[in-house]
């Protein structure tokens, strides 16, 4: 039992966990100031936030759990303070402001935080953070996303925890520095002060609860907290079998050049305790992909709590036990002056991504049902963005960004199918816009939104579906266009035998004529239904002219899959059929289920079906004790009527039981890097 | 001759009856729901408390001008996913809407809580229909009526019950839900439909959708419900039509209720909060927290003002986002049968696991096994084992003592009191953490607040949630038990209907019209409820917001007939103040138009209601406890001899100070000490606390230290 090796034995873990919450009460009430306070819709609608409190030397004692990405961010901006201010300037009613990869580790330089010491009875005893994506912070590009930038001077002003609060009064030179570097200085000031006002909020609940409980208790109770919390996590570590285990994933194209940028993880599980060793991913490049160590540590962190420590706390307890380690100048632990300006949804979803691959593998072994249970695939993990520059009917200008991005499907678990259409891993509450809305704010007519069928890798639990789209531009003239993508050639592999999902990928049909054929009483339902030039792009790709009557097209991948999908119920695959999730031929080819012309599942022609697939495995040559299958990877999808944008390098590895032809695992793997 | 009102709420295990009469009197009943035939159940409560008013049924009824019915049905159908098969027609290109459904992410942590949502409708059952508007109205592409046959002919073929129409931009321009709507009552006049721009004609095609097919989903079981209720007390006699309770708060005619069933959802807990309101106007209070606490769930919510607070775009299931306004209700996994469990850090967790009605808690000796807070109550001695329920359930407390001892004391070095201690406090912190959420979350100060509880199993609680949050006074009210019930008879009849109008500035007088007309059709379905023009109360409301906000803030619009640009062009200028009144000072959007989404005309008809005669109060009566027995006040944790009182004993006017017990049949109430009890002139029971602040902040310190 946990509370033998307690500091303290005389305090009850139902104090503790009281008040434990009435610090968690705190956090999230901090969150509520910043949603309702902030006119931005980032904050108060797609919840790209954090707030947490640490103790007098930077520990966490709350994490408000919006996004748990932020948290070695969070916790780096305290630590870079206590380091760089001296002590004794340092008093209450200060404010700190921190927007600086490089030293207070934030994700990229739209992410704004606050820090604030909070003081009780002239003692220093806690800190507090607010944090969110703001609409600008200078530099190169509008929105702060910069693919042209090679080194981060130009990206946007960074500012590395410096006063912007001093003993209460708001300091007038700093605040004069942003409003002058910025696009919208309205909306992120106003921001900033809802950071401010969330902080403020917390150091005047933190005082009433301090007069309730008394510092010595509060000292205490976190101390206990933080044990407890510490004591669970290695007591679930402990059901994990010891090993070095070791999975690597590739940031693609990094604005200027598709290269792939190699994301190596090696992890150990040594009894009660989990090093995560990024140390063997690739050197920094001069594109925007690169991540700070920070960043590396809170997307590490990201999986691990969503699945083998879902059910406990986030303190610095839980982070005790585990170690995430990184090496200067990779890009998980980028150095000056390299880009960063998209870096977490690159380099940061890819860490998210190999560790949910490792964890899956080290969970599924497990002797604990929990553990096991709570495995889960990779997710696609690629925020696919569209971006349409174009003056709208009055000539007024109407930046698109289509949040239709959060449109990638989620990795399957170990008890049930991915979600469809569920976005990155890191993105809690992730959702997709209303056609209708889009429609009124911005100069675009869908033709069609849909699941992407097949996308999800098929399995026992399919990996969940991204989104297929069209649009064409309507009340416009036409603009720019612009697409990236994370995940356009290297799949998101299965587990347990389950297959990748496919990957994520853009079309532009110039002279599709749209607009005529919607004229003429028609609507295109799939694009070999348009005129004109089609044209695939690159994962991302920058400047395309669209014009009206053009087509921009996303079909956004899916994640990958759980469990061989000869185990997937076959009556279950007929219902996929006939939902539109899986295809008729896919149902052969990869799940061995026959649908006939009725619709219907036959299910004779499928058992002999099933078998012939197995025995296909049984001829794959040996290696070791294994059948293996080793083929290019887009071209094997393609069999299961799915898709990824053809690469030589990228294999699909099939491994099969030589007894039964059950699938054991398939991976996804990168002969050399470029 | 008397007359009579009655209000029935039929809930999930009880169907509670309140009869108040041209007299002044009230009389309370209930019988037990049936839930293959949830008539029989109201019958039964009819039966019962005719007898007790000692009137035959049909005299009950033949004289009973106003009856209104509260129903889960619509909740159930939703909750147990049980409904018609509904067939659902699109715009070409988006029939996996339900399937995509805005991306069904939660905020959950935990990846297992993320899954893709239940399908109330097969994929198979949408079919896409060639039609196109866009964002202003205008056909892009035409429906043709082959093809709007096409569409209805292959559902019907298919076999669905009920079929739901949403097309894209249709509330700005009916056109071509309304031609698919003629061909399908012409053809299939029997098929259950309904049509997404008459249900809820605003923009957002996802909550439209959903909500339209909601209705369809649920509408058979409603037409059966509402027409077999309405025969049924028309053959006992009843001559008035019978009101159906909505969940935003107001009541509509069965005709209605068959039209929009959806609109029926979760009018239960609104009748709780509606009749917390009467009760609240009644006793001159006018800030108030409503808890409820039953079997599997504790809500709260909140009157400021003595108004109730609404929220709009609902979440059912906790996972149909739906375009439906109710009576705002915060729901915590917290009741009498829920369980508790040692998380994976050994810390004792109650909840949102419920043992529920059946197997329930283990004191009940109904084959229950797992410890729930019903058990810790009964072991801490805060139950009687002999007195529960009236005598007429006896509790079985050894069983329950091991339970709590093994699953929740063992690991944790406790004995079963110090066990069901644990829980008791577990429960108490998480109530108040709801209390909470609704009220210093939302910016309101607690300490200026009454706590109004109902529910049968709060009594105990009550006091302890409210000084753990700094309330000073608590109302249990006389009809705790069947307060849903009474709050019914309190409830207007409410007719309201939203129309989208984007008008940002220039000429406004579509929007003068859609308002006019919007009143027109409210006010004459109030007038066929029978509602004379003197008794309707109309209010305007328009949706406003910056430009590119997702969420809108209601706004009273001045109600005249010539309403014009100027008129709106004020409101729009006064959006930034309001806008900051709610949510803080240097919030609002600057420099960014001000759009009025769309506006809504609500119709009230008042409610005729008998008044109330209060008890007069005479001298304080003396009460003398029945006998002292041992609780362990959990806490304090430590045992003491407390004073047990019986309710039979006490009048209004009587006074008591804790730390006593309080036993009322259907509920016990524990006082804590420094505590005062007294029964009021309506017979509610009131707890207040007698110290001032600083010595309740002493005594906090003093409670968060209570050990083993």
């Amino acid at each position: 039992m946990s509370t033998q090796t307690h500091h303290d034995t005389d305090v009850d873990p139902v104090t503790v966990e009281i008040f434990s919450k009435a610090l968690d009460n705190i956090t999230g009430e901090m969150g509520l100031v910043m949603m309702r306070a902030s006119g931005s819709p980032v904050i108060a609608e797609a919840v790209d936030f954090s707030t947490f409190m640490a103790d007098a030397d930077g520990d966490i004692i709350s994490y408000s759990g919006y996004i748990t990405m932020y948290l070695g961010t969070a916790r780096q901006a305290v630590r870079h303070v206590l380091q760089t201010v001296p002590r004794e300037d340092i008093h209450p009613g200060d404010m700190f402001i921190c927007n600086d990869p490089f030293t207070t580790g934030n994700a990229h330089q739209v992410d704004v935080g606050v820090v604030r010491p909070l003081f009780y009875r002239d003692e220093l005893v806690a800190w507090c953070w607010a944090e969110a994506h703001v609409s600008d912070f200078g530099g190169v590009a509008p929105g702060g996303f910069a693919p042209m930038a090679t080194e981060t001077y130009g990206e946007a002003l960074r500012l590395p925890g410096v006063k912007i609060v001093d003993r209460g009064e708001l300091v007038d030179d700093i605040w004069r520095i942003i409003e002058t570097n910025i696009r919208v200085p309205n909306l992120v000031l106003s921001d900033i002060r809802c950071f401010i006002a969330a902080c403020n909020r917390c150091d005047d609940r933190l005082r009433d609860l301090l007069d309730r409980y008394g510092i010595e208790d509060f000292r205490r109770y976190i101390a206990i907290a933080k044990d407890l919390a510490e004591q669970a996590v290695r007591h679930r570590i402990r059901a994990l079998p010891n090993g070095v285990y070791e999975a690597e994933d590739f940031v693609e194209h990094n604005g200027h050049t598709n290269g792939l940028h190699r994301v190596h993880c090696r992890m150990t599980v040594d009894d009660e305790h989990m090093t995560f060793d990024f140390s063997r991913s690739a050197p920094q490049t001069d594109g925007f992909v690169n991540v700070s160590a920070p960043m590396t540590l809170g997307c590490a962190m990201t999986p691990v709590l969503a699945s083998l420590l879902c059910d406990l706390p986030i303190n610095q307890g839980t982070l005790r036990p585990i170690d995430v380690i990184t090496k200067p100048g990779t890009v998980c632990d980028v150095q000056m002056p390299a880009p960063v300006s998209s870096g977490h949804m690159e380099t940061g979803l890819r860490v998210c991504k190999v560790v949910t691959r490792l964890l899956a593998e080290v969970q599924s072994a497990s002797d604990d049902p929990f553990v096991r249970d709570h495995v889960m695939a990779p997710w696609q993990d690629s925020w696919n963005g569209v971006i349409f520059y174009a003056p709208d009917e009055n000539g007024q200008l109407a930046p698109f960004l289509d949040m239709h991005g959060g449109g990638s499907g989620a990795g399957a678990q170990a008890v049930a199918d991915g979600m469809d259409v569920g976005g990155a891993l890191a993105q809690p509450q992730n959702s997709v816009p209303d056609i209708e809305i889009n429609e009124l704010g911005f100069p675009v007519l869908y033709l069609w939104r849909k699941l992407n069928t097949n996308s999800g890798g098929p399995s026992k639990y399919r990996g969940g579906d991204g989104v297929d789209l069209a649009w064409t531009p309507w009340y416009t003239p036409g603009g720019q266009t612009h697409v990236f993508g994370a995940c356009w050639q290297v799949p998101p592999s299965g587990t347990a035998g389950g297959y990748p999902g496919s990957t994520s990928g853009f079309h532009l049909v110039s002279g599709a004529g749209a607009d005529k054929v919607l004229a003429s009483g028609q609507i295109p339902g799939h694009l070999d239904e348009l005129d004109g030039d089609l044209q695939a792009l690159e994962g991302k790709q920058f400047g395309l002219v669209c014009s009206p009557g053009d087509v921009v097209h996303l079909h956004a991948g899916g994640g990958g899959a759980y469990g061989d999908p000869l185990d997937r119920d076959p009556k279950l695959v007929a219902s996929d059929v006939a939902a539109g999730i899986t295809s008729a031929a896919a149902a052969h080819a990869a799940y061995g289920v026959v649908i006939d012309n009725e619709g219907q599942l036959d299910e004779e022609a499928t058992a002999a079906r099933r078998q012939a697939i197995r025995d296909e495995r049984l001829t794959w040559p040996l290696e070791g004790d294994v059948r293996v299958r080793r083929t290019q990877a887009a071209a094997r999808l393609a069999e299961f009527d799915q898709w990824a944008q053809p690469m030589e390098q990228v294999q699909l590895v099939e491994q099969a039981d030589p007894e039964t032809g059950a699938l054991l695992r398939v991976d996804v793997q990168v002969l050399q890097e470029t | 001759m008397t007359q009579y009102h009655i209000g029935c709420d039929i809930g999930g295990t009880f169907t509670d009856i309140v009869v108040a009469t041209s007299d002044g009197e009230v009389f309370t009943d209930k019988a037990d729901t049936t839930p293959l035939n949830l008539a029989d159940g109201l019958l039964q409560a009819l039966d019962n408390v005719a007898e007790q008013i000692g009137v035959a049924v049909e005299e009950l009824l033949g004289n009973c001008r106003r009856f209104v019915n509260g129903t889960t049905v619509v909740t159930n159908s939703i909750a147990e996913l049980k409904g018609a098969r509904v067939g659902l027609i699109t715009t070409k290109g988006f029939g996996d809407n339900l399937l995509i459904a805005r991306s069904a992410r939660n905020a959950h942590r935990d990846h297992h809580k993320q899954l893709n949502l239940p399908q109330i409708v097969d994929r198979d059952d949408v079919v896409e229909v060639t039609e196109r508007l866009d964002r202003k109205g205008r056909v892009v592409v035409p429906l043709t009526e082959d093809e709007a046959r096409r569409a209805v002919r292959e559902l019907a073929d298919r076999g669905v019950e009920a079929v739901a129409v949403s097309l894209l931009w249709s509330f700005l321009n009916p056109v071509h839900e309304e031609l698919v709507a003629r061909i399908a009552a012409e053809e299939y006049p029997k098929l259950f439909l309904s049509v997404s721009s008459r249900l809820h004609p605003v923009i957002r095609e996802y909550e439209r959708t959903m909500t339209t097919v909601l209705n369809s989903f649920t509408g058979l079981r409603v037409a059966e419900y509402t027409e077999r209720i309405e025969r049924e007390l028309a053959e006992r006699g009843l001559r008035v039509p019978v009101a159906f309770m909505q969940g935003f708060g107001g009541t509509l005619s069965a005709t209605e209720a068959r039209d929009r069933p959806i609109t029926l959802i979760d009018s239960g807990p609104a009748g709780g909060v509606i009749g917390a309101r009467e009760l609240a106007t009644r006793l001159g209070i006018r800030d108030v927290v409503t808890a409820d606490m039953g079997g599997t769930s504790f809500d709260v919510s909140v009157l400021q003002d003595a108004k109730t607070m609404v929220t709009q775009r609902v979440m059912l299931r906790d996972q149909f986002l739906t375009a439906l306004s109710k009576i705002d209700v915060f729901p915590i996994g917290a009741g009498g049968g829920s369980i508790a469990w040692l998380d994976a850090r050994g810390i004792p967790q109650v909840g949102p696991h419920s043992a529920g009605a059946e197997p329930g808690p283990i004191c009940y000796g109904k084959g229950g096994t797992a410890p729930t807070v019903t058990d810790a109550s009964a072991v801490l001695g805060l139950l009687d084992p002999k007195a529960f329920f009236g005598g007429r359930r006896r509790l079985d407390i050894a069983p329950a003592a091991d339970a709590l001892q093994r699953e929740v004391g063992e690991r944790l070095g406790l004995d079963a009191r110090q066990a069901a201690a644990a829980v008791y406090r577990m429960v108490t912190s998480n109530m108040s953490n709801a209390v909470r959420a609704v009220t210093v979350e939302r910016g309101h100060d607690p300490r200026t607040f009454s706590l109004f509880c109902f529910g049968g199993a709060i009594g105990i609680f009550a006091a302890d949630i409210a000084r753990s949050i700094g309330i000073r006074k608590v109302v249990i009210p006389s009809d705790a038990a069947v307060f849903s019930a009474h709050g019914l008879l309190a409830t207007d009849d409410v007719r309201t209907q939203t129309r989208s109008t984007m008008w940002s500035g220039g000429d406004a007088s579509h929007v003068a019209q859609s308002l006019r007309e919007l009143e027109e059709e409210q006010v004459a379905a109030l007038r066929e409820a029978g509602y004379s023009d003197e008794r309707i109360d109309i209010e305007w409301q328009g949706d406003f917001k910056f430009a590119g906000q997702q969420w809108e803030l209601r706004v009273p619009i001045p109600r005249k007939p010539d309403l014009a640009e100027a008129d709106l062009v004020a409101l729009q200028e006064s959006f930034p103040q309001r806008y900051e009144a709610e949510y803080g000072a240097g919030t609002a959007w600057v420099n960014s138009p001000v759009v009025l989404m769309s506006v809504r005309v609500v119709a009230t008809g008042r409610a005729e209601t008998f008044e109330r005669a209060p008890a007069r109060i005479g001298q304080p009566a003396e009460v003398a406890p029945r006998r002292r027995r041992p609780v362990y006040l959990p806490l304090a944790g430590e045992q003491q001899d407390v004073d047990v009182y019986d309710a039979a004993d006490l009048v209004p006017g009587s006074t008591l100070t804790g730390p006593a017990m309080v036993e009322h049949p259907l509920t016990t109430i524990q006082v804590p000490s420094h505590w005062q009890f007294t029964v009021d002139e309506w017979s509610n029971f009131i707890l207040t606390d007698t110290r001032d602040r600083a010595e309740q902040a002493d005594e906090h310190r003093t409670l968060m230290e209570a050990t083993r």
